[in-house]
C-alpha cells in the first residue's frame, strides 16, 4: 500500500452553507496514497458537504483542496472531470437516456462499455431508460460511469445504500480491484464494518462536530462507531 | 445501430411532411392562383399572384416554420435544464416577459420600430427567464415552479393592462392585435431575418447536446463529468431569451407549442438523446406550427378560422394533463 499517486489535499478548509456558521472549519488533511480511504461519521455531521468540496463541486467557504500542486478550484470543469469523479447517494433516475447513452457520454467503445457495466451483475437492461430501472441498478450504471471516466480520485457518497447483497459484493470487489490498480477513492459509508473485511483501507477517517482525526487501522471496525461518541 | 436508422428515417418522414405542409401554404390561400394552368402555359401567372406568394404567403410560411422549430427548441431546452416536464416558454412567464417589453414599447409610444419592439421583447424575455432560474432551484417538484410562472404571468398581465389603460387608442388597438398572436403579419425582408436568426440559434443548441444529455444526469453528477453550469445556464437563457423574444415580437405571444412538441416527439419516437431529440423537435414543432396555421387560415370546409392562440391551446391544453397524468402514473409506480 506505498506506492503513491498525485495526492489529494486540503489545507484550512471551511465549508458550510452560512459563511457566519460553517459546519467545519480549519481543516487540514491529506490523501496520499492511491486505494481506499474511508470516512465515517454520524448522520449530519457534514460528510456529504464536505465530499462535494472535495470534489470541487461546492466551493469551500474559505481554504484550498488540491491534487498534486494544483488547486481544484483554479481547474476548469473539464480538466477537474479528468482528474476526480462523484458518485451521488441517489443515483439520477430523472434521465430517460439509456443505460448505452449514459455510458457513451464518457467512452464511446460500446464493447468496453458494456463489459464494464457487467463487471458489476448482469447487464439484460443494457438497452433501457435509466428512469425505468431501480435505484440499484442505476446506481450500478454510475459506478461503471466514473469507472470509465478513469480519474485518479474517485469521491463516493453512500453508494451501497440502494444496492442488494450481491451487488455491494461486486462492487466491493471492483472497488478493490481498481485501488490496486492505482486509483485513489475517499468513500463516506455506514457498512464500514462490513466494507473492511472485504478490501484493504488505506486510511479512516473520523468526522464529528469540531473534529477531523484519523483512526488507527489496527483497530476494530466494529468498536470504530463509540469513537463517534 | 438501428436505433440511427430509425433517427434518420424520423427525420426524412418528417422532413417530407414539413416540406409538402410548407409548399402547401404557398399554394393555397384565400385567393386562388391558377398554378398548374400557369405552368401549362394556358394562362399568364400575374404580377399581382407573384406578390401574393413573395409578400405574404412565404413570410407567413416562413414565420409560422421559424416559430415552431424556435419555440419547441426553447421548450426543451427548458425541460431538460429545470428538469420539468411541463417547462416551456409561455408556462414560465417568458412570454408575458416579451409581451412586457412589446408593451412597454408600443404602448408608451416610442415607436413601432420592428427591431425596436424586438429589442425589448428580448430584454423581457431573458430578464423574466433568468429570474425564473434564479428561483428555480428554491422549488421542489415540479408543480411549485409552474405556480411561479403562473404567477409571474399574472403579475406581468396586469402590468400590461395599466399600460393599456393609459395608452391612446392607435397604439392600444395596434397591442391588442399583437396580442391575438399571428404568424401573418410579417415582410418578406424580415421574415428571412428571422428565420436565418433561428436557424442560428438552433445550430447552438446542438452543439449543446452533449450537455444537455449529461445534465438530465442532476446538477452535481453532470458537473463532476465535466459540464460547466455556469456556462450551460446563461447558454440556455441567452437562446431562449432571444429566440422567444424575438418571435414573440414578430407573432405575438404564442401558447403551448414550446411545452407540448417535445412530448409529441417523445410520444411519437421515443427519442432519449438530445442528438435524436434536437431535430426531431424542431422538424415536429415545425408541422404542428404549420397545421396550426391552417386552422387559423381556415381549412376547406371552414369559411373563416380561428384566433392562432385558439387552436394552439385546443391542441396544448389537453396535452398538459395528459402529461400530468402520465408522470404522477409514473411517481406512484
Amino acid at each position: 500500500m506505498s506506492s503513491k499517486c498525485t495526492p489529494l489535499t486540503f489545507s484550512k478548509l471551511s465549508f458550510g452553507y452560512d459563511s457566519q456558521r460553517p459546519i467545519l472549519q480549519g481543516l487540514n488533511g491529506a490523501f496520499g496514497e492511491k486505494g481506499i480511504h474511508l470516512i465515517i461519521g454520524k448522520n449530519g455531521v457534514g460528510k456529504s458537504t464536505m465530499l462535494r468540496v472535495l470534489a470541487g463541486l461546492m466551493e469551500p467557504l474559505e481554504g484550498v483542496v488540491k491534487i498534486g500542486d494544483q488547486p481544484i478550484q483554479c481547474m476548469s470543469q473539464v480538466e477537474r472531470a479528468q482528474q476526480i469523479s462523484f458518485v451521488h447517494s441517489l443515483p439520477p433516475k430523472t434521465s430517460e437516456l439509456s443505460v448505452a447513452e449514459v455510458l457513451a457520454l464518457v467512452s464511446e467503445d460500446e464493447e468496453k462499455n458494456r463489459g464494464a457495466l457487467r463487471s458489476f451483475g448482469e447487464v439484460d437492461w443494457w438497452n433501457q431508460s435509466l428512469h425505468t430501472l431501480s435505484d440499484g441498478q442505476a446506481q450500478r450504471v454510475m459506478f461503471t460511469r466514473v469507472m470509465l471516466q478513469n480519474t485518479e480520485w474517485t469521491i463516493l457518497d453512500e453508494p451501497t445504500a440502494f444496492l442488494d447483497v450481491p451487488s455491494k459484493m461486486a462492487f466491493w470487489k471492483e472497488l478493490g480491484i481498481a485501488s490496486v490498480n492505482g486509483k485513489g477513492f475517499i468513500i463516506a459509508t455506514h457498512d464500514y464494518a462490513e466494507l473492511s473485511e472485504h478490501v484493504n483501507l488505506a486510511s479512516v477517517h473520523l468526522i464529528d462536530e469540531s473534529h477531523w482525526m484519523e483512526i488507527d487501522l489496527a483497530s476494530n471496525p466494529r468498536l470504530w462507531h463509540r469513537q463517534m461518541g | 445501430m438501428d436505433f440511427a436508422m430509425s433517427l434518420s428515417r424520423a427525420s426524412l418522414m418528417g422532413g417530407g411532411i414539413l416540406l409538402t405542409l410548407f409548399l402547401s401554404h404557398l399554394i393555397w390561400g384565400s385567393v386562388s392562383i391558377p398554378w398548374l394552368e400557369g405552368l401549362m402555359g394556358e394562362v399568364n401567372i400575374s404580377q399581382d399572384h407573384m406578390t401574393i406568394l413573395f409578400d405574404v404567403r412565404l413570410p407567413r410560411a416562413l414565420i409560422a416554420l421559424s416559430t415552431g422549430m424556435g419555440l419547441s427548441c426553447c421548450g426543451l431546452m427548458l425541460q431538460t435544464w429545470l428538469g420539468n416536464p411541463l417547462a416551456g416558454p409561455s408556462v414560465l412567464g417568458v412570454t408575458s416577459g416579451a409581451g412586457m417589453g412589446v408593451a412597454l414599447v408600443v404602448l408608451a409610444g416610442v415607436g413601432s420600430v420592428w427591431w425596436g419592439t424586438t429589442l425589448a421583447a428580448f430584454v423581457g424575455s431573458t430578464l423574466t427567464l433568468a429570474m425564473v432560474f434564479g428561483v428555480s432551484h428554491r422549488f421542489r417538484g415540479m408543480a411549485s415552479l409552474l405556480i411561479f410562472g403562473l404567477m409571474l404571468n399574472y403579475v406581468l398581465g396586469a402590468l400590461i393592462t395599466v399600460l393599456q389603460s393609459e395608452a391612446d387608442p392607435d397604439s392600444l388597438q395596434q397591442f391588442v392585435f399583437w396580442g391575438m398572436g399571428t404568424f401573418g403579419q410579417a415582410t418578406f425582408n424580415v421574415s428571412i431575418i428571422l428565420f436565418f436568426v433561428i436557424l442560428v440559434c438552433m445550430l447552438i443548441v446542438w452543439k449543446m447536446r452533449k450537455d444537455l444529455d449529461i445534465w438530465t444526469l442532476g446538477p452535481l453528477t453532470a458537473k463532476s463529468m465535466g459540464v460547466n453550469e455556469l456556462t450551460l445556464r446563461r447558454q440556455v437563457v441567452l437562446l431562449t431569451g432571444m429566440m422567444t423574444g424575438l418571435l414573440t415580437a414578430i407573432c405575438g405571444p404564442v401558447a403551448f407549442l414550446g411545452l407540448a412538441t417535445p412530448h409529441v416527439v417523445k410520444l411519437l419516437f421515443g427519442g432519449r438523446s438530445h442528438r435524436e431529440l434536437i431535430p426531431l423537435t424542431a422538424i415536429t414543432g415545425g408541422i404542428l406550427a404549420l397545421l396550426a396555421d391552417w386552422g387559423v387560415k381556415g381549412v376547406f370546409f371552414m369559411d373563416s378560422g380561428w384566433p392562432l392562440n385558439a387552436v394552439l391551446s385546443l391542441i396544448g391544453g389537453p396535452m398538459v394533463v395528459w402529461v400530468l397524468i402520465k408522470n404522477s402514473k409514473m411517481s406512484a409506480a
